[in-house]
């Protein structure tokens, strides 16, 4: 008989084995063993029955946010949707009407991430704009499972496989490390037993093709995406390059990022720069990188210089944005429109420079570009089909 | 079709392997084989002499944390497989007694794991202590650990043979459990014990004081 684990899908016969307890499944038993036969559901505690499922949100969504907004809540009834939005166009908001509608109907639904930097800072936003319990769980905030809505990164979700959400809501599925991990895949999905909803600015083909996909690549301050300039340097004339750059930057108080591909790599770049400016380092292995994101954001820094771990969800008012060694084969396509999407997010400054310096004219590079270009591009199509 | 083999831990294809674990079936993938570090040490502690094959660090932790705590059986193979002729040989005709489990973790496991990852040594186990109550060592400070002795207890059922007893342990932390139980059996004479690994803090406390092994 086949053999398929009830919390990841596996079917490989290979990654079976059959302990003394029974059969099973090794592709998810870092989640601790999960025996195939043990398929028995629990049920949710009740919500509170003062549950406030009102969104306040500090701004009014853009006729176009509330459309689809509207058209999200319509389409989760027959199956699983992907909002393809440029980077900064509000998905987190769009959704939030959605999950109002959810907790007003007393269902339970999750919002999944990746990364755990990013969750931190979504469940702070969603406290701002609901007043009901939100648990954040990811690593170090692991305690607290009894939330009305679950934020939460994908490997956590494996703690609701016996309970299933009636949404998940997947922000960044093309995100390190759920994207090409079919074991957090499958225990996603598993742990839902309603359709599906994700966000994501740089959608994979299985997405396009598997989901009802609504498109918005305007922002809500109207202005286009910045499209990244790229400097061809040499390996010295690079870095001194980035040195003017970050300079003049400083001189006219403009915040700025650079991205680097390594962690040793910009500690390097941070310990030549410091000596000339006001800057930090932050990368995974940086220990106070809450503190140093903090700083950043009430400008007590002029700039930081990162790996991929800022690429995505995390906004700073009115950056500009440098990436070193563009080239690099970190710097995936997805990961170079995440990085570019990180300038003109605010509407008091919808504009920045994005800078690719890279050694050689990457595919990736170039992709990249021609996304954002093309993006910007279709903003006027979509307006008018859903004008139509 | 054929059944591609893949490494037990790392779960990718066992095409990397030297000629020596090709001959030897080893479940085990290069590059994991030499992240696990076995290496066989020992160290003296009071009266017994403990032979230990690596430290509780880096990647031999996280395997047998999955082993224990993510209780994967599979895994109860790959530790013991490059020394277990060594172990064969070197303890012929020996009964080897082994470290007990809380009746909470052996019913949530289901099965007991320093025995099953001895048994593929193919030596003769003897399972003769008890824990009288569900204590959990692991979150237990280095003065609670100590504590142990007053844990442990000869299982009145079982009848100690006459041949060279080892003690054997997954973990060696503090060393309180393997002279605990070797406190037990003080009538019959036990001066060895045998476990996977030891505490860095433990190797270090010792390297300290240079062979002379005095924490109690």
């Amino acid at each position: 008989m086949k053999k398929i684990c009830p919390r990841c899908s596996n079917e490989d016969p290979n990654l079976f084995y059959e302990g003394s307890k029974g059969w099973y499944c090794r592709a998810c038993v870092q989640f601790s063993r999960k025996l195939i036969s043990d398929v028995h559901y629990e049920t949710w505690n009740d919500f509170p029955s003062d549950l406030s499922a009102d969104v306040h949100l500090d701004f009014e969504l853009t006729d176009l946010q509330k459309e689809i907004s509207k058209r999200i809540t319509e389409k989760m009834e027959t199956g699983d949707v992907l909002v393809w939005a440029v980077t900064g166009a509000g998905k987190t908001e769009l959704c939030m009407d959605f999950i109002s509608q959810c907790l007003k109907q007393r269902k339970r639904i999750a919002v999944v991430i990746p990364r755990r930097q990013v969750v931190l800072e979504l469940a702070e936003r969603f406290k701002r704009s609901f007043n009901c319990h939100i648990s954040p769980l990811c690593e170090g905030y692991t305690d607290d499972l009894t939330g009305d809505l679950i934020v939460c990164t994908a490997h956590q979700c494996y703690r609701f496989f016996d309970k299933k959400f009636d949404h998940i809501i997947v922000d960044e599925p093309d995100a390190f490390p759920y994207h090409g991990n079919a074991v957090l895949q499958g225990i996603v999905r598993n742990s839902c037993k309603g359709s599906m909803l994700y966000l994501s600015a740089t959608p994979d083909s299985s997405l396009l093709e598997n989901c009802q996909v609504l498109r918005l690549f305007s922002r809500p301050h109207g202005y286009d995406l910045p499209v990244p300039h790229i400097r061809k340097t040499g390996k010295v004339s690079g870095l001194f390059y980035l040195w003017v750059w970050c300079m003049k930057r400083q001189k006219e108080k403009i915040p700025f990022l650079v991205f680097v591909p390594e962690i040793e790599m910009a500690n390097r770049i941070t310990l030549i720069f410091k000596t000339s400016m006001n800057i930090e380092c932050c990368t995974s292995k940086t220990e106070k990188k809450d503190e140093i994101i903090d700083k950043m954001k009430k400008r007590e820094l002029s700039g930081l210089i990162c790996t991929t771990v800022l690429e995505r969800g995390i906004t700073f008012e009115g950056v500009d944005v440098c990436v070193f060694h563009a080239d690099h084969p970190v710097f995936t396509s997805a990961s170079l429109i995440q990085i570019a999407g990180r300038v003109g997010r605010k509407s008091s400054r919808p504009f920045g420079e994005c800078l690719f310096l890279t050694f050689y004219q990457s595919d990736e590079v170039i992709e990249s570009v021609r996304m954002i270009e093309y993006a910007n591009h279709q903003k006027m199509s979509v307006l008018s089909e859903i004008a139509s | 079709m054929p059944t591609i083999r893949k490494c037990l831990y790392c779960q990718k294809s066992l095409h990397k392997q030297s000629l020596m674990q090709y001959m030897m079936n080893d479940a085990l993938c290069l590059s994991c084989r030499r992240s696990l570090k076995i290496k066989r040490k020992t160290l003296q502690m009071k009266s017994l002499k403990i032979t230990y094959f690596g430290l509780y660090e880096h990647d031999l932790a996280e395997a047998l944390l999955q082993y224990k705590e993510c209780m994967d059986e599979a895994l109860k193979e790959m530790f013991l497989s490059e020394v277990k002729d060594w172990i064969r040989f070197h303890y012929h005709n020996c009964v080897f007694l082994c470290a007990p489990s809380s009746s909470k973790a052996l019913e949530r496991r289901g099965f007991q794991h320093v025995i099953s990852m001895f048994e593929q040594c193919g030596v003769p186990i003897l399972d003769c202590f008890e824990k009288k109550t569900d204590t959990d060592q692991k979150q237990a400070s280095f003065q609670k650990r100590s504590e142990i002795s007053d844990v442990l207890v000869l299982k009145q059922e079982v009848d100690i043979p006459d041949k060279r007893l080892i003690l054997i342990d997954d973990i060696v932390t503090t060393g309180s459990t393997l002279l605990a139980l070797q406190n037990l059996i003080k009538d019959k004479e036990c001066t060895e014990a045998l476990c996977l690994c030891i505490h860095p803090k433990l190797l270090a406390e010792y390297d300290k004081k240079r062979r002379r092994f005095c924490i109690y």
